[in-house]
């Protein structure tokens, strides 16, 4: 088994001659790391998960896309297997797993400076309803929605990365952004 | 009335976001000086939004801040783990499915020889993992290929030469 190893450590070796495609895939993943984890998480996944995901990517990074690409491509070729592998994840658990009181909690010790008490409660009641709409939110919907507004990314390059016309995107971050307002307001409306 | 909110309603999302062209936007903003509706429609917008946001920063502050990339090596010993976790299985799977069928069998194995063949398949199948890996690579297909001749070479009768045979011919 060693002998392997050692045989495949020689060619990895950048001193050997020129770095390989793979080498710089993994270069990619470094670079992107703290964005896949902003989507892994802007998807709900726990922690754990959140590691799962990204060491399974960078397994598949150190393999590589099946033909070799731009910085660009490969960049977008990460995104979309970090969104999909998360998609599975979502699928199969309950995520967004802490509740809004913890959250606040959380909030609260990490910040002094906090409203009345009053304020707070409102503001747990509405932050939980969003909490369940997101853990609900169509997985056509989420995806765009956590690209979009938690990694800033512009829907053109959202739509290139998950293979998607722009207009298609537009149009899915429409909805989810009108389903969270509406189930937010429609909640506010019903009698306590 | 009504039918105005609702073309509205797509609108107000991109008024939100303050990515309207000056003369729709221009509209919208006449639009919400009449209209409760949408007027609280677009606070809920920008609320729900600022609270998933907190949501998120809330789930991301949870999770490592750097993930331990599995070093090559590993990875290729991991799979390695697999294949033979796999020839094992197979092997064994296929000494007692012939053990059932053959009751009155001319040569029994013993149980050193069942140890050896998996040994051997164990073996094989390592080295087939990592010439796989080894042959994704550009410029390492010569030493995939030796590999894979060393394979077929010292373990002639196991499932793993039978592929790799498959790569050389
Ligand atoms: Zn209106």
């Amino acid at each position: 088994m060693n002998e392997q190893i050692a045989d495949y450590e020689g060619y990895m070796d950048p001193t050997a001659g020129e770095r390989s495609s793979k080498l710089n895939m993994v270069d990619i993943f470094l670079a992107q790391q703290s964005r896949l984890r902003r989507i892994a998480a802007g998807m709900g996944l726990g922690a754990s998960d959140v590691e799962d995901v990204l060491q399974d990517v960078s397994i598949k990074a150190l393999k590589g896309p099946a033909n070799s690409q731009s910085k660009e491509q490969s960049t977008r070729w990460l995104i979309r297997v970090t969104v999909n592998r998360c998609l599975r994840e979502h699928r199969r658990r309950r995520t967004f797993k802490r509740h809004a009181g913890e959250i606040l909690k959380m909030r609260r010790q990490g910040d002094a400076a906090s409203g009345p008490t009053a304020e707070k409660a409102v503001q747990a009641e509405e932050l939980e309803i969003v909490r369940e709409n997101l853990q609900k939110l169509d997985e056509t919907l989420l995806p765009p929605l956590v690209l979009r507004y938690f990694c800033q990314l512009k829907s053109n390059e959202i739509a290139a990365i998950l293979d998607l016309p722009a207009s298609t995107v537009r149009g899915r971050l429409r909805d989810a952004r009108l389903i969270l307002a509406k189930r937010l307001q429609k909640r506010g409306l019903e009698p306590q | 009335m009504k039918e105005s909110c609702d073309n509205f309603a797509e609108l107000l999302v991109d008024y939100a976001d303050g990515c309207l062209p000056a003369e729709q936007s221009a509209r919208v903003t006449d639009h919400l000086t009449e209209c409760d509706h949408c007027r609280t429609l677009l606070e809920s917008l920008q609320k729900s939004l600022e609270l998933a946001q907190v949501i998120w920063q809330d789930n991301l502050s949870k999770t490592p801040e750097t993930i331990r990339i599995p070093a090559p090596a590993r990875t290729t010993q991991r799979s390695w783990l697999r294949y033979v976790a796999a020839a094992v299985l197979i092997v064994s799977a296929i000494l007692i499915a012939t053990n059932m069928l053959e009751k009155p069998a001319k040569h029994q194995p013993t149980f050193a020889e069942i140890e050896q063949k998996i040994t051997d398949a164990g073996n094989a199948a390592k080295l087939l993992a990592a010439a796989d890996f080894l042959g994704g690579y550009a410029n390492a297909e010569t030493i995939a290929k030796q590999q894979y001749r060393r394979i077929v070479e010292t373990y002639p009768n196991t499932p793993a030469a039978d592929k790799a045979k498959t790569q050389i011919e």
